[in-house]
């Protein structure tokens, strides 16, 4: 039995263009498995687009993804539907489908990916939903029945429904008050613990960093760097991160304008 | 001036190659999350390198202004990258279909969308059409003593055209312009990444289902639009404007044949495939925000409308020909 390589993903000198705007230039990243890599950074920074480059979501302009030293590019259609399966995503305004109940949100990945009896199904169903925390009754609401927590959390009970070995959050914390956004982060470290998945959190929320990265990435966006500069300005530990000098990362890591205030001004 | 006109030239030329070129570069990389404005940026900005001008941006060199042939080019490129991806589109979804039929619990409800609650509008259009036609073929008729003949133009006009286009549009109005702005708002709240993630291929998922349901269920409604626009014709011809009963079915009978009423139908599917094919097309293309969504409904009814015409009159043509080539 051959083990698992200790690189989970990679992305190598990866850049990622829209139309002619250029939102990734030359990023290499590595996902260590069983780690959870933080990736922060200002809005617009690219953090979305690179998890999404991650999971197999988008494709890159240039550059490779590798999946356990695999590049995504060589797989086939199949193969990479295949194992999509060991990924979770939990998108940042939870996108649950509008159209279906809490139940069959949750039961989604399973009914599309596997032919299980429907009690098997309702089973893990209600176990996901129990492991967020949310109570039985939750699985035959609707999805606009549910506040941002909840939905976040269905959102994650939905991701981990089959069981993934790697966990995407983008911004699982965004928008909510600060006792739920506890209560995400909390649940973060708990899927972490009990699934001994990897994960990949991408948030600008300094708690979350503090709480649950064994690794941060810091992105800087690409409008705002000298030609030939890294967009990836750090990539440490959290303790590392709240003890660098350089102003770029300090400012954001306190919720300092710095020299942004002068945009105000020059309005 | 004697410079520039082979610069022309070479701009809507390179426009229409570069427009086939990028077609197949989007269709190809479709499902992977480009979107066809992405597609149309990149194309352009190898197009402008080697015209010297960007023309994505519309920017050109210092000493050039924008022509109207920079901006033909620009169109050309835009209409070719358009009809291609639609083409591609439509050929992976086919391909979706022969490969794997949607699920029940997914298909039926659409069906009932697309199908059911479409009856009540197509009722209601297709008997005003069927009056409206009796007396406006009238006055006409009337002058060259023909009214009697009434029956033969409403139910020709109906059987041959106006049932499978009316029931077409009806379609193409409330199940095209909802279908793109159900697919186009999953777009923008990032539920077609979810199915993906999910395991699920959204063509597959979205599209099958809603193309199969309006290509299977426009039939049905095109004999509805038919039955009660005879009905209409029926009655304000003998009720109102005094046609004789008998000559009215008797020229009917006539000039209607069941080849008109077969050909009606086989046109309808076509409109009906064309419909969910556009209008999940322009969902998938949806931009961001409530004005995408809605640019993006509007589109899809424009889009349908026009191939609806398009697709009547060519295979009005073809199924002529084939008239002659049968019978």
């Amino acid at each position: 039995m051959t083990s698992k390589p200790d690189i989970a993903m990679e992305l190598r000198n990866v850049h990622r263009t829209f139309g002619e705007q250029a939102v990734l230039r030359d990023v290499s990243l590595t996902v260590h498995r069983g780690q959870t890599l933080v990736i922060i950074g200002e809005s617009g920074c690219g953090k979305s687009v690179t998890t999404k480059l991650l999971a197999g979501l988008l494709e890159p302009s240039r550059g490779d993804v590798f999946w356990e030293g695999q590049p995504l590019a060589s797989r086939s259609k199949r193969q990479l539907r295949d194992d999509r399966r060991k990924v979770g995503y939990l998108f940042q305004g939870a996108a649950l489908f509008d159209s279906m109940s809490v139940y069959e949100n949750v039961a989604f990945g399973l009914r599309e990916n596997f032919k299980l009896p429907e009690k098997e199904i309702r089973a893990a169903v209600i176990d996901r939903l129990r492991d967020v925390g949310l109570p039985e009754a939750t699985a035959a609401k609707r999805p606009s029945d549910l506040s941002g927590g909840m939905r976040k959390r269905v959102g994650l009970a939905r991701a981990m429904a089959m069981s993934p070995e790697i966990v995407f959050y983008d911004e699982p914390t965004t928008g909510l008050d600060p006792v739920m956004s506890d209560v995400i982060n909390e649940l973060i470290l708990q899927t972490q613990a009990r699934h001994h998945v990897t994960s990949v959190v991408v948030t600008h929320d300094m708690h979350t960093v503090r709480r649950v990265a064994d690794r941060v990435v810091m992105l800087y966006p690409l409008g705002r760097l000298a030609p030939g500069e890294s967009q990836v300005v750090f990539a440490g530990t959290a303790e590392e991160l709240f003890a660098v000098e350089d102003r770029r990362i300090s400012s954001f890591v306190r919720g300092e304008a710095g020299d942004r205030i002068q945009e105000l001004s020059a309005a | 001036m004697k410079e520039s006109a082979p610069r022309w030239v070479a701009t809507i030329g390179g426009g229409i190659v570069g427009g086939i070129r990028l077609a197949f570069l989007c269709g190809f990389e479709y499902d992977s999350g480009h979107s066809l404005a992405v597609m149309e940026g990149r194309c352009l900005e190898k197009l402008g390198k080697r015209q010297g001008c960007s023309m994505s941006t519309g920017v050109l060199p210092a000493e050039s202004s924008p022509t109207i042939f920079h901006h033909v080019g620009r169109l050309t490129v835009a209409l070719f990258a358009s009809v291609g991806d639609l083409t591609l589109f439509s050929l992976q979804t086919l391909g979706w279909i022969l490969a794997k039929l949607p699920r029940g619990h997914v298909f039926w409800p659409i069906c009932y969308e697309v199908g059911v609650c479409s009856v009540p509008v197509v009722l209601v259009t297709g008997m005003f059409i069927g009056m409206v036609l009796a007396v406006q073929s009238y006055d006409t008729l009337r002058i060259m003593h023909f009214e009697s003949q009434l029956g033969s133009v409403v139910n020709a006009s109906l059987i041959k055209e106006l049932g499978p286009v009316l029931a077409a549009t009806m379609l193409a109005g409330r199940v095209g312009c909802a279908i793109a702005a159900e697919v186009g708002t999953m777009k923008v709240t990032e539920q077609v990444d979810a199915l993906r993630a999910l395991g699920a291929d959204p063509i597959a998922y979205l599209v099958v289902p809603r193309v199969l349901a309006c290509f299977l269920l426009i039939p049905a409604l095109t004999v509805l639009a038919d039955a009660i626009g005879i009905l209409g014709g029926w009655l304000v011809s003998t009720q109102m404007l005094g046609v004789n009963n008998h000559y009215y079915w008797l020229y009917s009978e006539n000039f209607v044949t069941a080849y008109d009423f077969l050909m009606g139908i086989v046109k309808s599917m076509f409109f009906g495939a064309f419909i969910a094919l556009v209008a999940c097309h322009r969902g998938f293309q949806c931009g961001s925000g409530a004005e995408g969504v809605g640019r993006a409904a509007t589109q899809a009814f424009v889009a349908a409308f026009v191939i609806i015409l398009a697709t009547d009159f060519l295979l009005g043509l073809l199924f002529l020909r084939l008239y002659y080539v049968l019978f």
